[in-house]
């Protein structure tokens, strides 16, 4: 009870906070918000930013939430009981994105270490890289050697989001990889959600003041 | 009633304090980092630590884990965010884009409103400025005079008009001197206002987070140039042109009646249309280095680079950073009023790479940086004359008959 108050009471400041009135950036008036979004799109699905000041990172990086985003769409499958036909070509391309995801985890960390490890990687950071990294190898190893039958697994599923939970299919590498991908949903960074926009107001400041100062 | 960590944010500032990924990409690029290495005082560190103390004195965690934070954390805070030079190469250099050069003189504000800051020498600013119009303590009456060039006539209102800002006009004098030449050069009316109008644009009460005076002082300066008929307010140094078109709109409460134009842009406008031409018969080879509140402040990159490369028998040379990811000099922020060994070694840095480079003059854009690239050449092991650009071109400049 006292948990779901103070949830919802976060969910409220939340809302304030960011609810608040938009400031009025009166040297930034006259920019044309559609090319904006337009390019600012490019930086966010690019990683452009990224790609400036740090190319060997901008690899392993981009090619992570790529094939983290294929991933997760592929996981779709198994919570929606409805799926257009075409859906089959992305659970495949997840085969392979789950390859990537997880070699790229390890490639970041080497990215990482090599420029200096104490200096460039935060507890927090490494953290989330292991979970991403261990729950990426544990589902590798459910696709090639511990088989799992997915049709339990996605009974199970069907059935939380329904209310109605059957029993968790008995397999100890399922468990493991569900418990990972829990935690990563948990510690899932909430730049996510905040850093396209940030991302687009930076693009919006640089049109505007590049080579024609009000 | 307890004041909020958030009141002085903006949607903006917010999301960009939880847009944070603590990637440390910024640590490569803060120039305090590159002589003081001290993890406790980098960008990310400090948006961490704030969002934390927003964490803790609102929203979910202070519901759960409800605590004061200590006085101490606060100060060592208030220290980190003032160490800062607000260059905004970490802002520039920030995957998701979070606009530092914004950010830091509000959370700055924000610790200023807490009674913690500003720091040393900072706190007399305020004062200074209200009494003599310049943070320098300096009198109006030697504003212009001692370095105004002679023979150049002030209108007593036109179209354009200059303004000539406080570190120029006390302590980057030659500077300032060569803007006026080069105005004169450029054979339109211009105006200027007296001594005792022309005061502080804002911009050290502004990055000090000490707002009190600003709108006033806007104010005043704004009216003043609107009742001479001022269309264009021409200015050299940095710091003013980003206060004047950032941050002059908001303390005026609407659009300027003016546009801000940069020194550079005004003269490579008037070389474009011929009005000016440049005679050098000396070889040179020059390194430009970027101001911080010009390149990513306001974004004037190229024009600099067009002037210099239309004197004749010039080679422009470029350090490894520049343009929009340039290195500071060490000069801004007001941190070099009381971190003076870190903005020595900062502006060391620039000079050993100018050294190493060849160049043989180094060429400057913002008083600030002319001050203390000069302040950092004394008795140092690596020597390089030092110019600023309007200097430099007052020398070769003629106007086109």
């Amino acid at each position: 009870m006292v948990l779901s108050v103070a949830y919802l009471r976060g969910i409220i400041y939340v809302i304030k906070v960011f609810g608040r009135k938009k400031k009025k950036e009166l040297y930034l008036e006259g920019v044309s918000e559609k090319r904006t979004l337009l390019v600012s799109i490019c930086d966010v699905v690019l990683f452009r930013r990224l790609f400036r000041v740090n190319k060997p990172l901008w690899l392993g990086e981009w090619l992570f939430h790529l094939s983290f985003t294929v991933v997760l769409l592929s996981h779709l499958r198994l919570i929606l009981s409805v799926l257009p036909r075409w859906w089959y070509h992305v659970v495949c391309m997840g085969k392979y994105a789950g390859w990537v995801m997880t070699l790229s985890m390890v490639y970041i960390l080497l990215v990482r270490a090599s420029i200096d490890y104490r200096r460039y990687i935060t507890p927090g950071n490494l953290f989330l890289i292991l979970l991403i990294l261990f729950s990426g190898l544990s589902g590798l190893l459910m696709r090639y050697i511990f088989r799992v039958d997915i049709i339990s697994i996605k009974a199970y599923m069907l059935g939380l989001f329904a209310f109605e939970p059957a029993s968790f299919p008995a397999y100890r590498m399922l468990l493991f990889h569900y418990l990972l991908a829990l935690l990563v949903l948990i510690y899932l960074p909430s730049h996510i959600i905040t850093a396209p926009l940030t991302i687009k107001e930076a693009r919006r400041r640089q049109r505007q003041l590049t080579g024609r100062m009000p | 009633m307890k004041r909020s960590f958030t009141e002085g944010l903006s949607r903006k500032e917010m999301l960009e304090i939880k847009a944070c990924t603590q990637c440390r990409e910024c640590l490569r690029y803060c120039p305090v980092q590159e002589v003081t290495g001290d993890i406790s005082i980098a960008p990310f560190e400090k948006i961490r630590q704030y969002r934390e103390f927003i964490e803790q004195t609102e929203g979910l965690k202070s519901l759960l884990l409800k605590r004061e934070i200590p006085r101490k954390v606060l100060e060592d805070f208030t220290k980190a965010v003032f160490e800062c030079t607000t260059c905004g190469a970490c802002g520039e250099a920030c995957p998701v884009g979070i606009d530092t050069q914004r950010l830091w003189p509000l959370l700055r504000r924000e610790m200023v409103l807490r009674g913690l800051g500003p720091i040393g020498s900072q706190r007399e600013l305020p004062l200074a400025v209200k009494e003599t119009g310049n943070p320098y303590n300096q009198p109006a009456s030697k504003r212009y005079k001692p370095w105004f060039p002679e023979g150049v006539e002030i209108a007593r209102s036109a179209e354009i008009a200059y303004y000539a800002g406080c570190t120029g006009a006390y302590q980057a004098r030659p500077m300032v001197r060569g803007d006026v030449i080069v105005m004169d050069a450029v054979g339109e009316p211009f105006t200027m206002l007296g001594e005792e109008e022309e005061v502080c644009c804002g911009f050290p009460l502004f990055i000090t987070g000490q707002f009190e005076l600003l709108e006033s002082l806007v104010k005043r300066l704004v009216e003043a140039y609107r009742s001479r008929g001022v269309k264009t307010l021409v200015c050299s140094c940095p710091c003013c042109v980003n206060m004047m078109v950032k941050d002059w709109p908001e303390f005026y409460g609407q659009k300027l009646p003016f546009k801000i134009v940069h020194i550079t842009q005004y003269l490579y406008s008037a070389l474009k249309k011929g009005m000016v031409v440049f005679h050098n018969e000396e070889p040179l080879r020059l390194i430009y280095h970027d101001p911080c509140y010009l390149s990513r402040g306001v974004g004037v990159i190229e024009e600099p680079r067009r002037l210099l490369r239309a004197i004749p028998e010039v080679e422009l040379l470029e350090f490894d950073r520049h343009g929009r990811l340039s290195r500071c000099c060490g000069a801004g922020g007001a941190a070099r009023k009381v971190f003076h060994e870190n903005a020595v070694a900062i502006a060391r840095l620039s000079i050993d790479e100018a050294v190493k480079k060849g160049a043989q003059r180094l060429v400057l854009s913002c008083p600030a940086c002319y001050e203390k690239v000069n302040e950092a050449m004394r008795g140092y092991k690596n020597q390089i004359p030092i110019v600023d650009i309007m200097e430099l071109i007052s020398g070769v400049i003629k106007r086109r008959r």
